[in-house]
């Protein structure tokens, strides 16, 4: 690399600001040590979790110094210190919440506080920012995701065990596995619902005619608009009527709550991205190679085949991902009408009062929403022909 | 309205054995409406086999139409179309256009395809096998003037406008068909490039002996490129004719006020130097290498000489730009072999345009020189 790229590289402000976030997490309670699972408790300061609040602090300090200066080879290091840094908080947490309940009662609880919170979302910041930067080294972007892969195994491995969360967790398991697997297939099976209807209906709307489209993408449209709940409140009684008055439905598990509700409100939410994204690629092919296509012989299903669908299968993998990133956290709503998923863990939580129930729920679908999004992009990516990428 | 099937025996001769009709389209009677309005009327037109034809007119003339009935992607809505002798109803679309060439103003190439593979489409269509396409493909890259290690592996989107072109052009010659159709292929492009293109193609489908039907509404590309012109408006054909009788004899007041002002400059544009080449005179000083050195009493210049090939429109524009009124016409090694004057460039003895250009008040600015 020359000298010149180096300096060519600003710095990277996101890196800066999620590293300015991470210092306020610092000063803020790390940990909470509870006497107990409902009752508040005593906050715990970074400063008294010994050398792994160091490391963080270290790490942190690194980030500092290295994504203010010019981005150039110190990207890797930079890298690096952010992985040292997530590892870090982890150890403290799991560490910290070990020690304390060694000296505390049968029922003692130790959660995690808003200042761990804050500095871990100061980390994503921080990554997200470097993981953005143009022309990241390859060597680079797989060292920001060795930390996340080491706090998985410290997880896995127990390290963590002692936290409220995952004591909760301990309690909860078979309910967990069951409510996980529902809430995938509640969002797996609209997303498919919604493609099935979506897509042939936005790239009929997409064709030459045009007339269709405004209706297609208002109708969508609308049905985005109407609050989750309200959606969900109001098909109860058209489901009801329907399993009432069709006996064969009812005998398939059709109810006013229930799956059969919640699907089909999924579903219409679902619909907007994937019909925009049918008409969107509908209408990828350049008007001057269905011309050149249909000119130089080609029938009208390879004109399909050839033409039309190698521009539009990313734009309609994009709508998929939308699609299915919004279907994942919307799915936790649909707990609210007996439909289950991880929303049970949530609402639960809400209604009790038990801060770590309501984590439960909440922190697997922000994760499930994430992989989903990477594991789309992934697909994106590798259906793009390469004359059309970027 | 004027009969212009009629007149010529050899090629009523030619139509009536019917020796070979590779390469040669014929529309009879054809009419097409699109809802209800008639974008061509009652046409009838033969293109000779190895011809370039060029059909012109302001837009809206039904000039694309009339193209795209020609192989098969509009229908006419009543007459015949016949394609090297044979109704194009009597061959499905898709197998009538693999035998025709086709290349478009936007190009079109296939961004998701590299330039190879965009070459390759008809061969691939019509069952090529990988070695044969593999060679045809580095053979037309060639023959288009673009290096086949450099480009065919590029994508669409890396080459420059007049790159797209001349890849679309290699595309429509894949499968060497008889016919080319190109419906304002240049229009888009710079104009060096345009015209450093008109010369390649029109060079490149003479030597393979390709019937072109090309669409244009610029009558300077036309008179360039055209063995006959098809002058078209509102549907009908005005005139068809060569360059030279269109620009120097209008038919008809439309044809007379669509070649406009520029006629007289076009119609130069079309005639050699050598149409108006005179003995060099006293006043010319040439070095040992018998080059012009120096004219007497004029400022000279060398970038002023006219070549052979060069036309009287180059002439008369060096003229006007230089003030001279004498330019020097040299061979390919730079010697002296005659002179351009400037009343002689514009009124080459013998040639009907004279009467045209008189009339047209074009001679005036000759009078003061």
């Amino acid at each position: 690399m020359s000298v010149s790229s180096t300096w060519a590289a600003p710095a990277s402000r996101p890196a800066i600001l999620g590293a300015v976030v991470s210092a306020l997490g610092l000063l803020l309670p790390a940990l909470n040590n509870r006497p107990n699972r409902l009752l508040d408790g005593a906050p715990v300061a970074f400063s008294s979790l010994g050398w792994p609040a160091a490391l963080v602090a270290a790490g942190l300090l690194a980030t500092f110094v290295l994504a203010g200066g010019r981005l150039g080879r110190q990207r890797l290091a930079l890298a690096a210190a952010l992985s040292v840094m997530l590892v870090a908080l982890c150890l403290s947490a799991g560490l910290g919440a070990t020690r304390l309940l060694a000296t505390a009662g049968p029922f003692a609880r130790v959660s995690l506080g808003g200042g761990w919170w804050l500095a871990l979302f100061g980390w994503a910041g921080s990554a997200a920012g470097l993981l953005s930067e143009p022309r990241l080294e390859r060597a680079a972007r797989w060292t920001v995701l060795l930390g996340p892969l080491a706090a998985l195994a410290y997880l896995l491995l127990g390290g963590l065990n002692d936290l409220s969360v995952l004591r909760e967790y301990a309690v909860q398991r078979p309910i967990f596995v069951t409510e996980l697997g529902r809430h995938l297939a509640l969002a797996g099976s609209s997303l498919a619902l919604a493609t099935l209807i979506g897509l042939p209906l936005g790239w009929a709307a997409g064709g030459r005619g045009g007339r269709f489209e405004a209706v297609a993408l208002s109708v969508s449209g609308l049905l985005q608009t109407i609050p989750s709940l309200a959606l969900l409140g109001v098909l109860i009684t058209p489901f009801a009527a329907l399993a009432h008055a069709v006996p064969a439905l009812a005998a398939i598990g059709v109810r006013g709550i229930g799956a059969a509700p919640a699907v089909t409100a999924l579903t219409l939410y679902g619909l907007l991205p994937i019909v925009r994204a049918g008409v969107l690629g509908r209408r990828a092919a350049p008007p001057a190679t269905l011309d050149a296509g249909r000119g130089l012989g080609m029938t009208r299903r390879q004109l399909a085949w050839r033409v039309e669908a190698p521009p539009a299968l990313p734009i309609i993998a994009s709508g998929l991902r939308l699609a299915a990133v919004q279907l994942v956290g919307l799915a936790a709503v649909a707990s609210l009408i007996g439909a289950g998923g991880l929303g049970f863990f949530i609402f639960s939580g809400l209604g009790s009062a038990v801060d770590d129930l309501v984590l439960l729920g909440a922190v697997p679908v922000i994760v499930l929403a994430v992989l989903t999004d990477t594991a789309f992009r992934a697909v994106e990516r590798v259906i793009t022909p390469g004359g059309l990428r970027a | 309205m004027l009969d212009l099937r009629a007149p010529d025996p050899k090629e009523t001769a030619v139509r009536e054995t019917v020796v070979s009709e590779a390469g040669s389209i014929e529309l009879r009677d054809v009419t097409r409406d699109f809802a209800g309005l008639a974008a061509v009327r009652d046409l009838n037109l033969r293109v000779r086999p190895g011809e370039f034809l060029v059909l012109i007119g302001p837009s809206g003339c039904g000039k694309t139409t009339t193209l795209r009935m020609m192989n098969g992607l509009i229908a006419p809505s009543s007459g015949t179309v016949l394609v090297n002798g044979q109704d194009v109803r009597a061959t499905p679309g898709p197998a009538l256009r693999r035998g025709i060439g086709y290349a478009i103003q936007g190009v079109g190439l296939f961004p998701h395809l590299t330039v190879a593979q965009n070459i390759a489409v008809v061969p691939r269509l019509l069952g090529w096998t990988d070695a044969r396409v593999q060679v045809r493909v580095r053979e037309l890259l060639d023959s288009v003037g673009l290096e086949p290690k450099r480009f065919e592996h590029s994508w669409p989107r890396e080459l420059s406008g007049g790159q797209a072109q001349r890849v679309g052009l290699a595309r429509a010659l894949a499968a060497d068909p008889p016919i080319l159709l190109m419906d304002e292929p240049f229009a888009a492009l710079d104009p060096p490039t345009r015209e450093r293109l008109q010369g390649e193609v029109r060079d490149l489908t003479h030597d393979l002996g390709k019937t072109v039907v090309f669409v244009t509404h610029d009558l300077a590309e036309a008179s360039r490129l055209a063995d006959r012109i098809a002058l078209m408006n509102d549907g009908r054909l005005e005139q068809l004719d060569t360059p030279e009788n269109l620009l120097a004899r209008p038919l008809t007041p439309f044809v007379e006020a669509f070649t406009g002002a520029n006629r007289g400059l076009l119609a130069l544009s079309l005639r050699p130097v050598s149409a108006a080449l005179q003995p060099a005179d006293d006043a010319w000083v040439t070095d040992a290498q018998g080059r012009p050195a120096a004219r007497a009493g004029a400022a000279w210049r060398s970038s002023l000489n006219l070549s052979l090939q060069d036309s009287l429109r180059d002439a008369v524009s060096r003229m006007a730009a230089s003030g001279l009124d004498t330019l020097a016409v040299v061979d390919d090694a730079g010697r002296l072999v005659g002179q351009v004057g400037a009343p002689d460039a514009v009124r080459a003895p013998a040639n009907p345009l004279d009467a045209a250009l008189t009339a047209a008040g074009a001679p005036k600015a000759a009078d003061g020189w």
